[in-house]
């Protein structure tokens, strides 16, 4: 980009909201993986019409555009990977409408999804999805990748609470899509299509996206057992039961012990934990724990503990709150979080074979789990200034994500493909799926300049 | 010329462990007001990492970064990875130091306040009220009352109340007649040597008083004393009390007692250099609790989350503080709260500076149980609300 080009930028969104400093350049090139990009100039538009001229702009010089919103992409998403323009959207942050009646809200895409939700708390509503990273992730971000999170179980991804959002296509063009409704099938479903585009098709500036009530109350059980794969059978049971638990997560052996070192808490000795929650009101939750506790016993618990009070409830979340703070204490620098997802009847045979395949390379995989919905987080440790360590730990990885091709499962259930899992959406979509797709892309993004060279391989 | 930072062992694996994840930006206050990345902890440690690759030049925007961290510790508070942010913050600016490539010309002039006047503010002598008062103390005891500067030179009230309340607990105490400032601000923008010139000083007249416990009203002075004192061993273990927590015993034990009541919705705001550095969260709010007609109101963003005053942002950048009080009394529901109470001099002064007309009074808390037992008859901005 030349001085004539960032002048241009600089009288869309204003000197104060335009940076080519080197130090924002590198900061704003980066994620939390390890993609490094080459951010040309950061510009932090305050409206949809100024991010609509930085498109067009964009168009007529054919110089990338990298959507952002708080940066916490376990992919690679955000990353610049050519030179060009990060399209910040932090200061696009105000909440513009609690719909209470219609149980909906209205944001610009920059709002956290913990502010939203604290602005939620007095009216005693909330949205359910929570990724790990919430109290910084943003709406926008959120909506684009489609996050999940632990709650995802009961209460799904992103995509089933977006009514609408307000996106800019890469040609300029403003459009609204969805409606106030819970239903509508009038034309083809946009705001899906976009919902998990990984902002490759359009730059969501508002998304309109329902709440509901927070329940009554919700209530933890811990189950400890002998094996992965009895703790893996246990919870495949509770869900076919249709017990319907807010979450279900499993931790392995790893993390228990690293856990129980970082917050000194004193577990049996077990091959593998559960943590189950379920809420609603209160009888129904007692029924549906106690049932949920007789499985346990018929798949060879070894201890069950379970939670009277929203304290000791808060108490037995702390454990997998934790759990990845407690890496640490095996002391590595760094930790590539994957996200494969099998059907749940195979949650068993995944667990074990990503025991299996960390053994065989003698490298760190703790894993936990969602498992109510076959997702789980394989956490590859290695030293970053440790080049073989890196190399076992991305051999690794490619044949976790084979594993869970083979078992019928996806490479990605939260994350997105971004970057880092470009070189293996082949295992998962065949070239005909992948050329309907590219051919979308190219009729929203004819030139190529939105978040290019990301979810496919290189052609 | 270029500048490479270099850490120990224990500082480069914590830099190491930041990756990045972003949730800091839910907690810095800098970066609540500007919006930008590299005004967060995650953009400071990256700068941090990138000045060692070598990939962006010690130039006046990454100072700027470097200095207006306000070391506040709330990014630390939500930090998945554990990184001792402040820690790696503080190294590096004792660093820029040692490389003659810090502090900045106005941070120096500090070091020079403290070697003419004892103390930051360059102030040549205390108010009439306190000094007199201190006149009246005995010249050495078992227990000095550090001042502190702020409370000393600015807010001499604080202190003139405490003696009192200190009186009524029969501790005997003292004061230091030409108490030198504990140099926690030199310290804290890396003028490591000069920190520790300036503490031995008090070190040596504590040996020499053959000191056994130093109380403080500072919460930054608490922290010095706490874990700069024992560094220099100079002295036999010292014993160290914020002055919260000796009321509080006081309070409970019964040696002191409230009489008047104080009908007022309050809420505490948690000095960073007490909460989060010391832990202390408890004993200030169990003083308000003692009192009678006091209503305590927890905000949303109370103890570790507490936010920051930006009382440690010096001299140039002193104009981000009123940005960080703002966003303070922002979170304060006006419509139930209707004074902020503090425990540190400097979260008085900035509050006190930039509290909105619709919160009737920003007080200190020895001031607050000082007129509650019956010792002072006025705090400022109290008016109507007591008895």
């Amino acid at each position: 980009m030349d001085k004539q080009h960032i002048d241009e930028l600089a009288g869309i969104v204003g000197p104060e909201n335009l940076s080519t400093e080197t130090l924002e350049l590198e900061v704003y090139s980066r994620d939390p993986t390890v993609v490094r990009g080459q951010a040309e100039a950061v510009v932090w538009p305050r409206t949809a019409e100024q991010v609509s001229k930085i498109l067009v702009f964009a168009n007529r010089t054919k110089i990338p555009v990298y959507p952002r919103g708080a940066g916490s992409s376990l992919c690679g998403g955000p990353v610049p990977l050519r030179p060009g323009i990060v399209l910040s959207l932090e200061r696009m942050n105000r909440i513009l409408e609690i719909d209470v009646d219609n149980l909906q809200f209205l944001a610009e895409a920059g709002v956290s999804i913990r502010e939203i939700n604290d602005a939620l708390k007095p009216l005693n509503l909330f949205i359910p999805p929570d990724p790990a990273s919430e109290v910084a992730c943003t709406i926008g971000g959120c909506v684009a990748n489609n996050a999940g999170g632990i709650h995802a179980v009961k209460y799904g991804t992103f995509r089933d609470w977006v009514l609408g959002v307000e996106v800019v296509l890469p040609t300029g063009e403003i459009i609204s899509t969805g409606t106030k409704t819970r239903k509508s099938v009038s034309g083809y479903d946009l705001t899906g299509l976009i919902t998990g585009s990984e902002g490759t098709l359009a730059v969501i500036t508002k998304v309109r996206a329902r709440v509901i009530a927070v329940p009554e109350t919700s209530r933890v059980t811990t189950a400890f057992f002998k094996t992965p794969e009895d703790a893996g059978r246990a919870a495949f049971k509770i869900m076919v039961a249709g017990l319907n638990p807010s979450a279900i997560e499993l931790l392995d052996e790893t993390l228990m012990q690293t856990i129980s070192q970082y917050l000194t808490m004193k577990f049996p000795p077990a091959g593998a934990m559960l943590i189950i929650e379920f809420d609603g009101s209160r009888g129904e939750v007692k029924d549906r724990m106690d049932r949920a506790e007789e499985i346990c016993k018929g798949e060879g618990v070894i201890e069950v503990r379970v939670s009277a009070t929203d304290q000791e409830s808060q108490m037995l979340w702390s454990a997998r709150k934790s759990a990845f703070q407690s890496l640490a204490v095996l002391g590595k620098t760094s930790i590539q979080i994957e996200d494969v997802t099998v059907p749940i009847s195979k949650i068993p045979e995944m667990l074990r074979r990503i025991h299996e395949i960390a053994s065989r390379h003698g490298i760190l995989v703790p894993t936990f789990g969602h498992v109510g919905d076959g997702n789980f987080h394989p956490h590859v440790l290695y030293d970053e200034e440790n080049r073989e360590e890196y190399e076992t730990a991305m051999k690794a990885t490619e044949e976790i994500f084979k594993t869970a091709i083979e078992l019928g499962g996806t490479i990605s259930g939260e994350h997105g493909v971004g970057v880092l899992k470009r070189e293996f959406f082949s295992l998962e979509h065949d070239t005909k799926e992948t050329a309907v797709m590219r051919r979308i892309k190219r009729l929203f993004d004819p030139n190529n300049i939105l978040n290019p060279h990301k979810i496919f391989p290189e052609e | 010329m270029s500048f490479t930072p270099t850490f120990n062992k224990e500082l480069t694996y914590d830099l190491n462990k930041c990756f990045r994840c972003s949730f800091c930006r839910s907690q810095c206050p800098i970066y609540r007001s500007k919006m930008n990345e590299t005004w967060n902890a995650r953009g400071r440690m990256m700068a941090v990492q990138l000045l060692r690759e070598g990939r962006v030049p010690l130039d006046e925007k990454v100072l700027e970064r470097i200095y207006t961290c306000a070391l506040c510790k709330s990014c630390e508070e939500i930090c998945p990875g554990l990184v001792k942010v402040t820690d790696i913050v503080r190294d590096l600016r004792r660093q820029l130091v040692e490389a003659k490539r810090g502090p900045l010309p106005e941070h120096l002039k500090l070091y020079e306040n403290i070697t003419e006047t004892k103390n930051v503010l360059a102030l040549k002598s205390r108010p009439r009220e306190l000094q007199e008062a201190i006149d009246k103390l005995p010249q050495t005891a078992d227990t000095v009352l550090f001042m502190g500067c702020v409370a000393q030179y600015v807010y001499p009230r604080h202190l003139t109340t405490l003696f009192k309340i200190l009186e009524k607990t029969e501790t005997d105490f003292a004061v230091l007649k030409d108490e030198v400032c504990c140099g926690s601000y030199l310290a804290e923008l890396g003028l490591a040597k000069e920190a520790e010139e300036v503490l031995a000083k008090t070190a040596k007249i504590l040996r020499e008083q053959d000191v056994k416990r130093i109380v403080t009203l500072c919460p930054m002075c608490y922290n010095t004393f706490r874990n700069d004192l024992p560094r220099l061993k100079v002295t036999p273990k010292i014993e160290v009390q914020h002055s919260t927590q000796l009321l509080e015993e006081a309070l409970t034990s019964g040696v002191i007692k409230t009489s008047r009541p104080v009908k007022m919705r309050l809420t505490y705001k948690d000095p960073c250099h007490l909460g989060r550095y010391a832990e202390v969260y408890d004993a200030p709010r169990n003083i308000l609790r003692m009192i009678e007609g006091v209503e305590l109101i927890e905000l949303e963003r109370t103890r570790e989350f507490s936010r920051c005053c930006g009382g440690t942002i010096r001299v140039p950048y002193s104009e981000l503080r009123n940005d960080l009080c703002r966003s303070f009394f922002d979170d304060v529901p006006k419509s139930k709260v209707e004074g902020v109470v503090t425990s540190c001099p400097t979260c008085f002064h900035n509050l006190y500076s930039t509290a909105p007309y619709e919160i009737k009074g920003v007080f200190d808390i020895h001031e607050i149980l000082g007129y509650a037992m019956g010792m002072i008859e006025r705090i400022e901005d109290l008016t109507g609300f007591l008895e």
